[in-house]
This record gives C-alpha cells, structure tokens and sequence, in this order.
C-alpha cells in the first residue's frame, strides 16, 4: 500500500539578492529540515527568481529561471544545496510545506 | 529541482488585443497580427518600432527610434535624441540664421569663378561680377571714376644729388632731393665731414649708448653697465674730449686716463680712497700734482717738523720723502704726557727723576751699601724737592685719605706671594744728610718690622725709631713699640718743665670725670664709680683723702661730669688762670678745700686735726706745677 502524502510543516521567506536556501530565506519560518521531511512543494510569488544546486550561487543573470506563480519541488537533498537569487530588482516570496513522501509520489511518475 | 510553471487557471477564452484581430470563447479560436488595429501614437525618443530582421532569420524584432535616426545620419548630419541635425560645425556646413554661409577656405575660388591666373573680379556695367584678366607687364590698375582697367605706370621719381645709400630730404615743394652727407646702410647713418648735428643727439632704444670712433655697436659694448645706463663710450684709439669755447676742457685718452686742462672747481670727492701716480704724468714732486701750500683747512699736512720733545729726522715736505718723528732722546721740553689711559711703565732697572737728569745715590740706611732709589725728587729747595699725596675726599676713613704703602713679600719673583719672617723688615723710613761725600750717611730712621710669626691674614709688627750717635754712621735704636704695642724707650724721657699756657707735658691717662672739672684740679679715684672725683685732704670734706684712697690725678684739660678726658699721672701742667701764684719750688699738697672755686694743689700744709697730708708735687714756676703724688700720708694729729 503507497504511502500518503502528509503535510509536515509549511514555511516562507523572502528572496532577496543573496543566494539562500529555504533555511536561509528572510524570515524563513523553518531554518531546518522538519523530523522526517522527504519533500518540499513550495510557490514562488511576486518576482522570478533563479535557482542553482550545483553548489554555485545563483546570480541575478545565471541559474535557472523560474517566474512568478511557478512552483518546485525539492527532494530532501535538496534542502541545502538549491540555492535562490531573485531575478531583477524586486525581491521575491517562496511558500509551501514539507512532506512525509519523496517528490515522485507527491507528482505520481515523473518523466526520466 | 522540478519546477512547474505558474498556472492561473482554465483558458475561457481569446480576445485580440492591441494590434491583433481574431480571438473567440469557443473551439479554436486564432489571432492575427492586425497593424491597423495598433493604437496611435506620437513617436518619441525612447520608442520602439517592429522590425523584420533579415539578418536574424526574418525574426522578428523592435528597434529604438533613436538608432534608426542614427542609421539614416550620413555624412554632415548628427542624430541625437532620435532627432537629425545638420551639422554647423566649420568643420562641415556652417549657418548663421537663417542664410548659409561656406566654411573659411570652405570652396575655392576655382569652384566659385573659375578665373584664370592673374585675373581679378571687378563688377562690369550690368552691375554683374565680370573677370578682368591679367594685364601686360608693369601695367598697374587705374580707375577713370567709373571702371578700372589696366593702364602702363608713370615713369619713376629721380633724385637729383643721389648716391647709394643717400637719404633723401625734402626740397621745395613736394620735392625730393639726396642729401649727399647723410646717408643710410644696413645700420649705420653717417654723417658727413662737413654736417652738424644740431643741438643735441637724444638715443632712446635699449642700449641708450652713443657711439664715437666704432663702426658698430652692440648691446655689451661696455661689461657690467647697468640696461638703461646711458653711456658714451669712445673706442680704440678715439679720445673723448670735452671743449669750452673751442678750448680743450677734459681728455679722456685711449688709455681710459682723464686730463684736466684747467682747475677741478667745486664738488666733493666721495671716494674712500684716492691714489697719485708717483712722479705723475711729467711730474717730480708731489707739489706739482697737488698744491696745498695755500690750503688752510681740512684734513693734510703741508710741513712736517718736530715739536717740543720730538725730533723730526728727514725732509719736511716733498714727494716720496723719508721722514721719521722720535722722542727725543735727550727728553728736553716735554711738559706733559697727557692723560694716559693704560699704567704708565717704566722698564726695569730705568728710573724717573724729576728735577735732573742724573739719579743721586744713597745707602740701604747703614752708611755704606749704595742705594740708587729709582723714583727721585731732586731739587734745590723745598719748592723742587718735595712730594705731595693729597686726597680730596667727603671720606673720613682710611678709604678716603692718601697712604704711603711700604710692603714686603717673601718670594722673588715680583707677584708671587711668599710669607715673610719673624724679625724680618718690611720697610723704612730714613733720612739721610751729606757728609760732606755723599749722601748716604743716616741721621735717623723709622724701621718697620715683623714681631711674632705672621700667617694668612695675621702679620705681628713693631716700629723702630732709630737715631744716629753723635760721631757714628749709622742709626741705633731709640724707642721701640712692639706688636703688643709696649713702648721700649732705650734711653731718658725728657719733659718740658715750661709748657706754654695753658698746656701740659708729662705722662697722662684717660679716665671719666665723676663731676666737672677744671685744669689742674686733683683727683682721686672713687671706688664706687670708678670716676675721678675731686680730693681734698680736710677730714671733714666730701673728697677726702684716707690712707686707702689717695690723689693719683691731675685734671690735665676741662672735663665735663660724666665725660672722659685726659689726666696727668705725672708731669708739668701750666694754668695761669686756674692756678694761684706759687713760691717757685714750693712743696704742694693736697688742698684742705678748694681755693677760687677750684680744687688746685695747695702751698700749705693742711694743719686742721684729723686731715690727711699728701704732698702731690712742687711749684716749677709762679703758674706751674710738677704733679709727682707721693702715696706717703701723714694723718694730722
């Protein structure tokens, strides 16, 4: 029987002009990985922003872009390492929750 | 990281926006691109406007007004702000207001006339620019007040007279003539043999110099004269001369020497120091360069002689004379040697005598060492052989007083300080007398010696009188007073028995009067006060004499009660006032009670019983007694 996906703590933050990880988000409401977090869904607001997580900060001109209303999915391992930098000159708002399950049973399959 | 775009939500439906047509709510609605439906608006820069690039694939792109003002901007035209401009610099066009106007050098005159070389433009008859081309050779311009036209030049000016290089000068009327005695080349104006520059010559260019004698002048012509000096400056072998009526004043010949012809009159030679060649120019004396024979005033020397005293060896006046002006040796005349201002020395083993020449020889005071003192007084009188030291002092001490010093130190070297001896003399005072030899026979003398042994600040002395012995040659000692200040007389004492009135001879001694006495009243002295008091010799007086306390005293002077004077101890007093008139030789005693006021030694015997008879002494004359107390006293029974 899968498991269900249950809603273990939700948070936000700003984005501002520094590379930040959830943790490390302006008034980040949760600045560690809740007890048994898999999974993080969360919805970027306000601004685009761009994200790295190959351990290189993002910059306002470098990193993937992901515009506003647009949603990710970070696996635990991910907590960390994804970085974010807001894209112009308005700061950004990233909120969602940590979930019990990895991100392929919060999506179902997901294309290789 | 998955991400998923925003979604907003189901697709209702299409709507053409601006610049679009088409659109629906339902099936599969399409757009397209619809220019016509673009809203207007008023192009500024800032804008943009589609573009189909043809260098990117046809791709469709936007393009800001401004770059497309710049791409259209060719050549003297600038796109700014999206705006073209033509360029006004002189560079390219130029404008000024509203005509325009060709930069300098902006087209050339073959553009604009296309004339032929030498020709020039005129204005023709139909007020119109027309080409005048060149004339023939040597034709000049001329103007008949309407045109002008080329026309042949007049012949040239003549000047009669002319020479190269004359200058010419104005004759007539409007004429022009050569002057043949001034002329002009390169840069040099000469003037001719017979031509006067009248009335003066004025040069006022940078150098400010006039030139006599050099052909051509330069700025450093003399070395050091100051820029703006003005200077005449004669060259080679030119003299400058300087003339008065035609008669030759100054010469300034080539060797730079100045010749006066006449007297230097007036003025005053500021120079510190003047030099005279010797011999001068021609000249074998200095009197014939400079006369002073009738100068009376300032500072020269006409004679050279010596005065008093000085002898002057050589010529007295002339040129290059060796003179030489000396003490003379004899020393004759000199009445003076002025006010020195540092010690007056005289050499060792020289003298100063004063009233001859020649210094006399005495003794050291034995009769027989010669002594040649090297300060003599010498003279035939008190008038010429005497010396005085006076002091004029408000000082009453020593300080203010004159002092004959005689000192003595013990070493031999003159400043140098060695203590002296005990015994050893320090000095003396001797007075000599010509035996009919010379004069170094002593009569008497007063010797000065040490009398104990001296130390740092302590030197015992004594003083020796001393007297020569009839039929001897020298001094003996006569009375001594040592440093204990004891007087040793070697022989008699000799008192005058007639003192004149009132006075006294004798030995006296200072005591304190106990009332007040009077010359010749006898004393005693009061156990009480140690005063003298009066002494009387009744037993019932207030002086009483006893066989304890005697008369011992004669008031020698009048002393007030309480006052210190002096008494006579033994000796003559004479008062012919306070005395009465003694038998001569009488024997005087102490009185019974004091006689004419006065308490003066008595000639009777005190005869009343109980009084003490004491004989005090002897009448030497009717007004003098020798007090002489004998202290034997005999109580009257």
């Amino acid at each position: 029987m899968s498991r269900q996906p249950q809603a273990l703590d939700y948070t936000s933050g700003t984005i501002s002009n520094s590379a930040v990880n959830i943790f490390e988000m302006g008034s980040a409401l949760v600045t560690s990985a809740p007890t048994g977090a898999r999974s993080f869904v969360g919805t970027i607001e306000l601004a685009a922003v761009r994200a790295r997580g190959d351990g290189t900060a993002p910059t306002t001109s470098e990193g993937q872009l992901i515009g506003n209303g647009g949603i990710i999915y970070l696996g635990e391992s991910e907590f960390n390492s994804m970085e974010f930098f807001r894209e112009d000159s308005t700061d950004a708002e990233l909120r969602g929750h940590f979930y019990n399950v990895e991100v392929d049973v919060l999506i179902g399959k997901v294309a290789s | 990281m998955i991400t998923i775009p925003g979604i907003k939500g189901d697709i209702e439906g299409v709507t053409a926006g601006d610049g679009l047509s088409g659109g629906g709510t339902d099936g599969t609605p399409s757009l397209a691109l619809d220019l016509h439906e673009l809203t207007a608006a008023v192009v500024a820069d800032g804008d943009f406007i589609p573009i189909i690039d043809t260098n990117d694939s046809n791709g469709s792109r936007k393009e800001a007004v401004a770059d497309l003002a710049t791409l259209f901007a060719g050549d003297g035209l600038t796109a700014s702000n999206s705006a073209i401009a033509v360029n006004v610099d002189d560079s390219t066009i130029e404008t000024d207001s509203d005509a325009i106007r060709i930069k300098d050098d902006g087209v050339t005159a073959a553009k604009l006339f296309n004339l032929a070389r030498g020709s020039v433009l005129i204005g023709n008859g139909s007020a119109a620019t027309a080409e005048l081309t060149i004339g023939n050779n040597t034709y000049v311009l001329t103007s008949d007040g309407t045109d002008i036209a080329w026309a042949a030049a007049a012949s040239g000016v003549s000047l009669s007279g002319s020479t190269d290089n004359t200058i010419a000068t104005v004759t007539g009327s409007n004429a022009l003539a050569g002057e043949a005695n001034l002329t002009f080349n390169s840069n040099i104006l000469t003037v001719g043999a017979d031509a006067d520059i009248e009335p003066q010559i004025i040069l006022q260019n940078d150098n400010n110099s006039l030139q006599i004698g050099v052909a051509n002048a330069t700025d450093d012509m003399i070395s050091g004269s100051a820029d703006g000096d003005a200077v005449i400056n004669s060259v080679g072998d030119h003299k400058m001369l300087i003339a008065q009526n035609d008669t030759l004043a100054i010469t300034l010949d080539a060797d730079g020497d100045v010749t006066f012809a006449n007297n230097i009159d007036g003025g005053t030679w500021l120079g510190t120091t003047i030099a005279v060649n010797k011999g001068g120019t021609g000249a074998t004396a200095l009197t014939n360069l400079i006369t002073m024979g009738s100068h009376t005033t300032g500072d020269f020397v006409g004679t050279i002689t010596g005065g008093t005293g000085i002898t002057s060896t050589g010529g007295t006046t002339g040129e290059d004379v060796d003179h030489t002006l000396s003490v003379d040796a004899a020393q004759t005349g000199i009445t003076s040697l002025g006010t020195q201002v540092a010690n007056f020395a005289v050499g060792n083993g020289f003298g100063v005598v004063i009233g001859t020449a020649t210094q006399e020889t005495v003794s050291i005071g034995d009769g027989a060492t010669d002594l040649v003192p090297e300060l003599q007084v010498l003279g035939t009188a008190a008038a010429d052989s005497s010396i005085l030291l006076a002091s004029f002092s408000t000082t009453a001490t020593t300080a203010g007083s004159p002092i004959i010093a005689l000192a003595k130190g013990g070493n031999a070297t003159l400043g140098s300080h060695t203590v002296v001896t005990d015994g050893e003399e320090l000095g003396n005072i001797i007075a000599f007398g010509d035996d009919g030899t010379d004069l170094e026979t002593p009569a008497a003398s007063i010797q000065f010696e040490v009398d104990g042994t001296p130390g740092s600040g302590d030197m015992p002395g004594r003083i020796i009188f001393g007297t020569t012995k009839d039929g001897e040659t020298a001094v003996t000692e006569a009375v001594r007073i040592d440093s204990s200040q004891n007087v040793t007389v070697a022989k008699s004492i000799t008192y005058d028995s007639t003192p004149a009135n009132p006075s006294y001879s004798g030995v006296t001694a200072t005591f304190t009067a106990g009332e007040t006495l009077e010359a010749g009243e006898v004393v005693y002295l009061k156990a009480a006060d140690t005063r003298m008091w009066k002494a009387v010799s009744v037993v019932s007086g207030t002086g009483l004499i006893t066989p304890d306390i005697m008369c011992v005293a004669m008031a020698a002077e009048d002393i007030s009660a309480g006052d210190a004077g002096l008494f006579l101890l033994q000796g003559f007093l004479r008062d012919d006032t306070n005395f009465p008139t003694y038998a001569i030789g009488e024997t005087l005693y102490v009185p019974e009670a004091e006689q004419s006021s006065l308490n003066v030694p008595h000639g009777t015997i005190p005869t009343t019983d109980g009084d003490f008879v004491q004989v005090i002494g002897w009448a030497a004359d009717g007004n003098t007694v020798y007090f002489n107390p004998d202290f034997t006293i005999i109580e009257h029974a």
